[in-house]
């Protein structure tokens, strides 16, 4: 991606620019409307089957926290805060609404009247998908904070997991094109997941919060993000993503046409092709979108659009009655495509100095008609300026910068460097804060929060203050993983803090240059580099801001053959395990960890479970016998009320309120208990994920299984034991 | 060691003996006597906390007590508006299902059935209308069931402990003693049926089961009715679950269902009780609860039959007995109601109901001769609150053998036992409406209405008087609301649309 933007949307487009084979005269046309006459929330719309041999019917969420059924007079109530709806084919030939709150998943058979299940999710549920996980039966999925549950249709517990983040959204998908599904899940960490049964299976990086996910063919998934990006990966790659200013609600696919229908919240409806993105067709509804669904009930699949406000729009695609028109469309848009790529292309090359020799362009012509006084009062640079863009640690202070330096002492006028995720709104710009400080040599300080690696768009912009002319060239940079470490220098021994935790695994014998990993995900001057083959020794590590009072230490034992990373950050240490085994392709790693604050810390949650859960059931029986005393006196009242002794009434009435201010005291106790409890469970379950990826492939996996049985068990010591020294040990 | 230490040692196995043969008052004297010579004598303490608890014991399956409040504030119904047929609120609305005129109704809007059971979640009209509806006495609804049999026990207590409670529960170490299993029981027991106190009941059922590792299916129970008495139903149903996956018991079973019966899911209450059927084949318990379900429902075919398969089970039981009788009676089989009635008589049950059941049902079958005979047993031996059905009955009877101001002086009759029997009231006003006292008869439908909002009768025969005298716009609201309680009767449907182009032609 570069700088520059269309106006509306900005596409950036994979190799596998193929052809439209598709039949492509097709378009989006409007069947029904109507109100729900209830205001919807946000995400809270499904089609289901609700009876045998029934149709398909829109089941929303009310802002009023009930479930609202088309058509019927029918609204379900339920006691918690309802986070988000499913359907599934739970009953005999019908649908059953599956519904998560912020503590439970429920399952409701409309048809019968009857909860089939009802489970405790004690930190809530985000998103569900439903469907069949490689060999697993099928099963309900629900996303909580930092884990994943399945239910299968008694609600027995079939699947358990924990991740890296909420799970804002998932879907099942076919990722690597093997036959199994795999579970995507998209979290608010700017991170797509994809987990093989329960194993994590990769890691995508994206730009922005994951808003949705959708399968769309097999090997092929499309996402959206926060900032308005959509977009697909196809076997692993992404294919293209499109960026645009607005969000998306929902996506959908139609398999056949290889088309996907894109809602987006602001009200518009896009018929995309799926595998470039291209738009076919659009329409849109007039107010802000909750959601959208996809009926498949009759032989045309109905994409029902929900709006905020209740308004229901139906479309359907079909033949396109005046394609020409867009066909038209279509092709300005191409040309207007084909013509900005051109232009970019073009303008590159003009300015691209050093890459530009024997170039044709005009202004190279005119500079070799000009004469030297010419081209001296033009404050001409000379042709061989190189500007070099490096990464330089200044140790006293523990920064990495980006150094930009010209060459023949040019002065820089601005740079602008582009990278995704790295600063805030994307893009950094450095002017000189007047021009006679421009000087040659620019250093940007580089402060980054995030272990990944990325790509630095840096546009320099050169010339003499005088000039009226600026030489634009453009580097791209690699910025290494684990950028905030570098090698420690023999006199800056003051600034290494030896950390007290560490991991230490066996070496891999595949790990033969280690050298390699190590110049590829870190900030190493290329000459120290080969130290690391010795394989041998202490390797001394001195952290960067922000993370400058950590530092990193490698101990590589030749006689046991282990290697130990010594570091107090457990996620930092995690990453580079997994960015280790997979530089080596290590399917399966054994480690011991020590990370003795963190193991404290998961033993301090477990002992407060138990007297917290106690206290919470004993606050809820409080809350619901001073809320029974609220009901009895409301009565009372209404009944003193009744026959007419308003004495009476006023008396109730102001016992009323006392009662209601109790009941209402007692709640907000439970709540402040039921936050706490929830809080140290997420961190529970982090702490959990963080030491399973200590581990890589079935050794991790294994953990998260342990501690969970473990805990279900109320076997709590042996937890700490295992995220330790791994399940092999036991 | 030198005392008598024989005295007291026969003095503990005494109070077993008493309590064994069931004598509690005597037993808990002696455990009293112990307790004042050796107060830490634990094994005495549990005795007499059981001693105690027993003599207050209430079958919590059976205690089906639902207050105003727990029925019109209630939130955890998910489904307030249900298919017709899978809730309560909804029974079916066919012509085998509710019908006021084949099958009279409760007060409370029920249809009538075999035998006085506490009425369940059925819940109609407003809470407004609810509290409107007289509650006298007899027919009153408790404001809340806590607090209905808060009062009830409360006064129990204090007969009990007159020189001050027993265990002071403020006081006594909780989590020492509900985690001891020697006591904990006998401690829980007393704390839930005797001081009435549900929340330390359940702090104690917590503390035990967790004691136990929450593996004793008891405690779970207990955990589950504490939170059926607290109305925390959803957490009630888990432990009931989990209790039934360690150990598959028929009380387990049977609150489950009562469970899915409060949350008004009939269907899942049925499953529930297959389930029991299941592990223990032809139950009482679950037959009883499968038919009361259906009969909620209006299943009555499906009703019938659960109770025959009762019947099979368990010859005399009576609740099964009575239900089918009344069927029988209200499908027009008065001859088979009646041997079902002296089936119930043979038992050695004679009350003044079943008299003038059996006194009924030999009118209807024409044998006027048993018929009277029976009538003036059930006359004699009716106590104060019967004495107004029992009058009314005679009312039906002096109908149906035509002789007018008898009928009217038995309705009177019955006023006067209850000035609330709306029934009574309308009969009345039928009566005075034929002599063409036309005044008196609406007022005496209006008060009927107003005793009872939900009745057919009185809005209907209203009505009628109103369409008479030109009185449509009050006659059309009369009409819907009896349409409320009766959605199939073919007249009032036909008035309606005839009462249509009146208002049209405005």
């Amino acid at each position: 991606m570069d700088g520059d933007q269309t106006p509306e949307e900005q596409v950036e487009i994979g190799e596998s620019d193929e052809t439209s084979k598709f039949d492509d005269n097709v378009e989006l046309t409007s069947v029904f409307s109507f109100s729900l006459d209830q205001r919807i929330m946000e995400g809270c719309v499904i089609s289901a089957v609700l009876e045998p041999d029934g149709q398909e019917t829109i089941v929303a969420v009310s802002v009023t926290n009930k479930v609202i059924i088309k058509d019927t007079e029918t609204s379900l109530n339920i006691t918690e805060t309802i986070r988000c709806i499913a359907a599934a084919p739970f009953g005999e030939g019908y649908d059953c609404i599956v519904i998560g709150t912020d503590s439970s998943v429920i399952c409701y058979d409309v048809h019968n009247n009857l909860t089939v299940f009802r489970n405790d999710v004690p930190d809530g549920v985000n998103c569900f998908a439903y469907g069949k996980l490689g060999d697993l039966e099928e099963a309900i999925y629900c996303g909580g904070n930092c884990c994943i549950w399945g239910f299968d249709k008694s609600g027995a517990n079939t699947y358990w997991t924990v991740t890296g983040d909420q799970v804002t959204t998932m879907c099942l998908s076919d990722y690597d094109g093997d036959g199994e599904t795999e579970l995507v899940i998209g979290s608010p960490d700017f991170e797509i997941r994809v987990f093989k049964n329960d194993l994590m299976r990769a890691e995508l990086m994206e730009t922005d919060e994951i808003t949705s996910l959708a399968h769309v063919t097999s090997g092929c998934f499309a996402y959206s993000l926060n900032n308005g990006t959509i977009g697909t990966y196809v076997l692993k790659e992404r294919q293209w993503r499109i960026k645009s200013k607005s969000n998306v609600s929902k996506i959908f696919n139609f398999e056949e046409q290889g088309l996907m229908v894109v809602v987006w919240k602001q009200g518009k409806v896009d018929l995309r092709f799926a595998h470039n993105g291209e738009v076919l067709s659009r329409d849109s509804v007039a107010t802000p979108v909750a959601s959208a669904t996809l009926s498949r009930d009759k032989e045309n699949p109905t994409v029902t659009v929900v709006c905020l406000d209740g308004k229901v729009k139906g479309f359907k695609v079909q033949k396109a009655t005046n394609g020409a028109i867009d066909k038209t469309q279509q092709l300005i848009r191409e040309f207007g495509q084909k013509k900005h790529n051109l232009m970019v292309r073009n303008y590159r090359k003009s300015c691209n100095r050093g890459a530009s020799s024997g170039m044709e362009l005009s202004n190279y012509e005119q500079e070799e008609q000009l004469t030297e006084a010419e081209k001296d009062r033009d404050f001409r640079i000379p042709a061989d300026t190189d500007v070099a863009v490096v990464f330089i640690v200044s140790c006293e202070t523990q920064l990495l910068s980006l150094r930009v330096e010209a060459s023949h002492a040019i002065p820089i006028r601005g740079v602008l460097i582009f990278a995704e995720g790295l600063f805030e709104g994307e893009s950094y710009i450095w002017i000189p804060p007047n021009e006679h400080q421009s000087r040659s040599v620019i250093d940007i300080p580089l402060v980054i929060d995030k272990d990944s690696t990325n790509d630095l768009h840096t546009k320099v912009f050169l010339g003499h203050v005088d000039s009226s002319v600026i030489y634009t060239t453009s580097i791209k940079k690699i910025l290494p993983r684990f950028c905030r470490f570098t090698l420690l220098n023999k006199e800056f021994e003051k600034f290494f803090y030896m950390p007290t935790c560490f991991v230490k695994f066996k070496l891999s014998p595949r790990a033969i240059k280690l050298s390699e990993w190590v110049s590829e995900s870190f900030t190493i001057d290329s000459s120290l580099v080969e130290i690391f083959d010795e394989n041998e020794g202490d390797f001394k590590f001195m952290g960067l801001r922000p993370k400058h009072e950590k530092s990193l230490m490698f101990s590589i034992d030749p006689a046991e053959k282990t290697f130990t990373i010594f570091h107090d950050d457990i996620e930092t240490v995690g990453a580079m395990v997994q960015s280790y085994s997979s530089f080596f392709q290590i399917q399966n790693m054994e480690s011991v960890a020590h990370f003795p604050d963190v193991f404290k810390e998961a033993e301090e949650i477990l002992e407060e479970m138990d007297p917290m859960t106690e206290v919470r059931d004993r606050l809820t029986a409080e809350l619901q016998e001073r809320q029974a005393a609220v009901r009895e006196v409301l009565i009372r009242a209404e009944d003193a009320i009744a026959i007419d002794t308003i004495p009476n009434a006023r008396k109730f009435y102001i016992r009323l309120k006392a009662n209601d201010a109790a009941a209402r005291q007692a709640a907000q106790l439970r709540w402040n208990n039921q936050e706490r409890c929830v809080k140290s469970l997420r961190r529970l379950n982090k702490i959990i994920e963080n030491c399973s990826r200590l581990r890589v492939g079935e050794p991790g996996r294994q953990i998260v299984v342990t501690c969970r049985a473990a805990i279900a068990e109320d076997n709590k010591q042996i937890v700490t034991k295992v995220l330790q020294y791994g399940v092999s040990s036991q | 060691m030198s005392d008598d230490p024989v005295i007291e040692f026969t003095g503990f196995i005494k109070a077993c003996r008493l309590f064994r043969e069931n004598r509690l008052p005597e037993a808990e004297v002696v455990c009293t006597n112990l307790l004042r010579k050796n107060p830490l004598d634990q094994a005495t303490w549990a005795l007499k906390l059981q001693c105690l608890s027993d003599s207050t014991y209430v079958d919590e399956l059976e205690n089906e007590d639902m207050g105003l409040a727990e029925t019109f504030l209630d939130q955890n119904v998910i489904a307030p508006s249900a298919r017709p047929g899978t809730s309560f609120q909804r029974p079916k609305t066919t012509a085998k299902g509710i019908n006021p005129i084949l099958r009279p109704s409760t007060n409370a809007g029920r249809p009538l059935s075999g035998v006085v059971r506490p009425q369940s979640a059925f819940k109609s009209g407003s809470m407004d209308q609810a509290v409107r509806t007289a509650r006298t006495a007899k027919t009153a609804r408790a404001v809340s069931s806590t607090s209905a049999r808060n009062m009830r026990l409360g006064t129990a207590s204090m007969a009990a402990g007159a020189d001050g409670e027993f265990v002071n529960l403020a006081r006594i170490k909780l989590p020492k003693y509900a985690a001891d299993p020697q006591v904990n029981r006998q401690l829980f027991e007393y704390v839930f049926y005797f001081v009435n106190d549900i929340k330390v009941a359940h702090e104690i059922a917590g503390i035990a089961s967790k004691a136990a590792e929450f593996e004793d299916y008891y405690w779970k129970n207990q955990l589950a009715k504490c939170y059926l008495r607290l109305g925390m139903l959803q957490d009630a149903t888990k432990q009931l679950q989990s209790s039934l996956q360690q150990r598959k018991l028929i009380e387990t079973f049977a609150l489950l269902a009562k469970t899915y019966n409060r949350v008004d899911q009939p269907m899942a209450a049925l499953r529930t009780y297959a389930e029991g059927l299941d592990a223990f084949s032809e139950d009482v318990t679950m037959l009883t609860g499968m038919a009361r379900v259906q009969e909620a429902l209006g299943e009555y075919e499906l009703s019938i039959n659960f109770y025959k398969r009762v019947l099979d089970a368990q010859s005399n039981n009576i609740e099964a007995i009575a239900c089918v009788a009344t069927t029988y009676y209200y499908g027009g089989k008065p001859e088979i109601a009646l041997r079902y009635y002296r089936r119930i008589l043979q038992m050695g049950v004679s009350s003044p109901e079943l008299f003038m059941n059996i006194g009924l049902c030999c009118l209807a079958a024409q044998q006027f001769d048993f018929a009277l005979s029976s009538i003036i047993r059930a006359q004699a031996t009716m106590t104060e609150d019967v004495a107004a059905d029992v009058w009314y009955n005679i009312g039906q009877v002096m109908v149906d053998v035509g002789d007018l101001p008898s009928a009217a002086r038995a309705y009177r009759l019955a006023l006067t036992h209850d000035p609330d029997h709306s029934e009574s009231l309308v009969n009345l006003g039928i009566l005075r409406h034929r002599e063409g006292r036309t005044d008196e008869a609406r007022s005496l439908f209006g008060s009927a209405i107003s005793k009872n909002p939900l009745m057919f009768e009185g809005n209907y025969n209203l009505a009628l008087v109103c369409a008479a005298q030109g009185k449509y716009h009050e006659c059309r609201r009369l009409i819907e609301r009896a349409l409320e309680a009766f959605p199939d009767h073919d007249h009032c449907k036909r008035m309606l649309n005839s009462l249509k182009p009146l208002y049209e032609a405005i």
